[in-house]
């Protein structure tokens, strides 16, 4: 009776530690996008990037270094308006607008992201 | 005895109930203080870099670069036709931005002043010829209030701190351009005023 007693306490401690430990895990691994600021570094490319494009005049192409200052650019989309910048294993971005009156299409290699701005036609 | 042991069983049943029900509370405790402190460090170590004002200045440039494609700017054409002016020179996404253009004759003059309102009144000398804008001239508002409690902090005649708004102002732009303009039929100097406020990217 003790012993099954015992034991029922010990697989309660067992499984609430379990719970905490996975709660906290996944709160330190959230803290640690935060604290690396790789959403601050994909906000500065995302807006400079879509200012490049407003400035630009037609027959440009910006060339966009997968690997810069900011980190490796795993990821460059540019749709529906906006562009968007996805620095080492970030999924999701919101991007950021441009309003440019030219067509924009995008080109990659093993080492850049070419955005090709060009009269619409 | 036995029903010594039938009490026994339904106080233990009852312990355990009373067991879940405070592991339920501590896990909810838990996640409450890991919600918080993940809270106050995503406030901590966000960062908003707000580049709406190089956009605004962008977008003039832009506006003015379409007036200005051809040696004169057919006023007559553009009245003739239905889009709006942002619409003519086919810039996109012009949901969180404002554009107004201001024509004025005859006088060129080299001194921008701050222009908030479309209902712009020119300095003596000046004619004014047509307005045209685009956009939610709504949020113009915030940048008005901006602009006079800056100025009544200036002047000492307020002491409220206008920090409290510098959080709200949208991205704002305006300049005026020297441009040949054809109307009725005759090419005419003037000076356009643009005005460009942008929004949040939201």
């Amino acid at each position: 009776m003790k012993n099954k007693k015992a034991s029922n306490t010990l697989y309660q401690v067992v499984m609430q530690i379990i719970l905490i430990a996975l709660i906290f895990a996944l709160f330190f691994f959230s803290a640690t996008s935060k604290v690396n600021s790789k959403g601050t570094k994909q906000q500065v490319l995302e807006k400079q990037t879509a200012l490049f494009i407003d400035a630009a005049a037609s027959n440009t192409t910006l060339a966009i270094s997968k690997i810069n200052k900011y980190g490796k650019v795993s990821n460059l989309k540019v749709e529906a308006g906006r562009v968007f910048i996805f620095i080492g294993d970030q999924e999701t971005s919101r991007g950021y607008p441009y309003f440019t009156k030219y067509q924009i299409s995008l080109e990659s290699d093993n080492d850049y992201y070419y955005i090709k701005i060009r009269d619409k036609k | 005895m036995i029903d010594k042991y039938i009490k026994l069983g339904k106080l233990n049943k009852h312990s355990a109930i009373g067991d879940a029900v405070i592991n339920i509370y501590r896990i909810l405790l838990v996640i409450l203080i890991a919600f918080v402190v993940l809270g106050v460090a995503a406030v901590f170590y966000n960062y908003s870099l707000d580049v709406r004002n190089v956009e605004a200045e962008i977008l003039a440039r832009n506006v003015i670069n379409c007036m200005t494609s051809k040696e004169y700017f057919d006023l007559d054409g553009f009245m003739k036709q239905d889009k709006q002016i942002l619409d003519y020179c086919g810039i996109r996404n012009t949901e969180r931005l404002y554009a107004s253009v201001i024509i004025v004759t005859p006088e060129y003059s080299t001194n921008p002043s701050y222009v908030p309102n479309p209902d712009y009144q020119p300095n003596k000398g000046l004619q004014l010829m047509k307005t045209f804008e685009q956009g939610d001239s709504g949020i113009l508002w915030v940048k008005e209030v901006l602009f006079r409690a800056e100025l009544m902090q200036s002047t000492g005649s307020s002491s409220q701190d206008v920090d409290i708004l510098k959080k709200y102002e949208p991205g704002f732009f305006s300049e005026f351009y020297p441009v040949i303009i054809m109307y009725s039929g005759k090419k005419i100097k003037a000076e356009v005023n643009i005005n460009v406020v942008i929004g949040n990217e939201l």
